[in-house]
């Protein structure tokens, strides 16, 4: 059980970060229009 | 701890390549983006200025998005794609989406088979049954989409360096700039896919499984070492 909750932290961490770059790249972008 | 580690060594090790890259690109970049304002007459900027400019984030954004085109291409030319002797590839012959009895859905759905490949159909089972493609394509997307609009902050600000007239977003989505940055990342990407499907027809890495066994014919497909 606790190596499948390990993996899935690991899916989530890097789901979290690839949706984050993108929302960082868009604001930045919109901030400076 | 120590088990956390061994059970996710690969995301552990690309995700330590992955944040000291952008570190170096980060530190590099701004060097590079100072060298430019200088040249241009203007004022040095600090890191943190640099890191929320569009320059930045397009030049990670235009990288991103080649790399989950590329992934999405992979996964949906495989299905229908055969190439005769990689390991990247199914068996000539198996080209398509394969029936619900090899895809172990439904009625063939073993232990532990996630709860919507159980289904006997439905939206549901085809939303999972595409899910890795579905996902990589929405990242490509929105990785795509952050470039156009990081990429066009970063167009106008040079422009208004240069005392030239500022475009819209559309104008920039159809500018050159634009798209030498997307396509010179795209070339790349499918040189890179075509050459891993086709190199490991006769090369082999010992214990990867991403080529075959050393010991496995040339013109054995689809089989992983």
């Amino acid at each position: 059980m606790s190596c499948r909750v390990d993996v899935r932290a690991t899916f989530i961490t890097y789901l979290v970060f690839i949706f984050g770059g993108i929302a960082y790249a868009v604001t930045i972008g919109l901030l400076h229009q | 701890m120590r088990r956390f580690v061994r059970d996710n060594g690969i995301a552990l090790f690309f995700g330590v390549l992955l944040l000291g890259s952008l570190a170096g690109q980060a530190i590099s970049g701004h060097a590079e983006y100072n060298n430019q304002q200088v040249a241009h007459g203007g004022a040095e900027v600090g890191l943190g200025h640099y890191l929320t400019s569009g320059s930045f984030a397009t030049d990670v954004m235009e990288n991103w998005q080649s790399e989950f085109l590329q992934f999405s291409l992979f996964i949906f030319a495989t299905i229908w794609f055969v190439q005769r002797g990689s390991p990247e590839s199914k068996e000539p012959g198996k080209g398509g989406r394969e029936s619900d009895e090899e895809q172990r859905l439904g009625r063939w759905a073993g232990r532990g088979a996630p709860a919507p490949a159980r289904r006997a159909g439905g939206l549901l089972r085809v939303l999972y049954e595409n899910s890795l493609l579905l996902v990589m394509l929405l990242i490509w997307l929105g990785t795509w989409f952050a470039q156009s609009v990081s990429g066009h902050s970063a167009y106008n600000a040079d422009q208004l360096s240069h005392h030239e007239p500022t475009v819209s977003w559309v104008g920039y989505v159809g500018s050159a700039d634009f798209w030498s940055r997307t396509l010179q990342n795209w070339q790349s990407e499918f040189l890179a896919l075509g050459s891993m499907a086709v190199l490991a027809i006769y090369l082999r890495q010992r214990g990867s499984p991403e080529s075959k066994p050393v010991g496995a014919p040339h013109d054995a497909t689809g089989v992983e070492g």
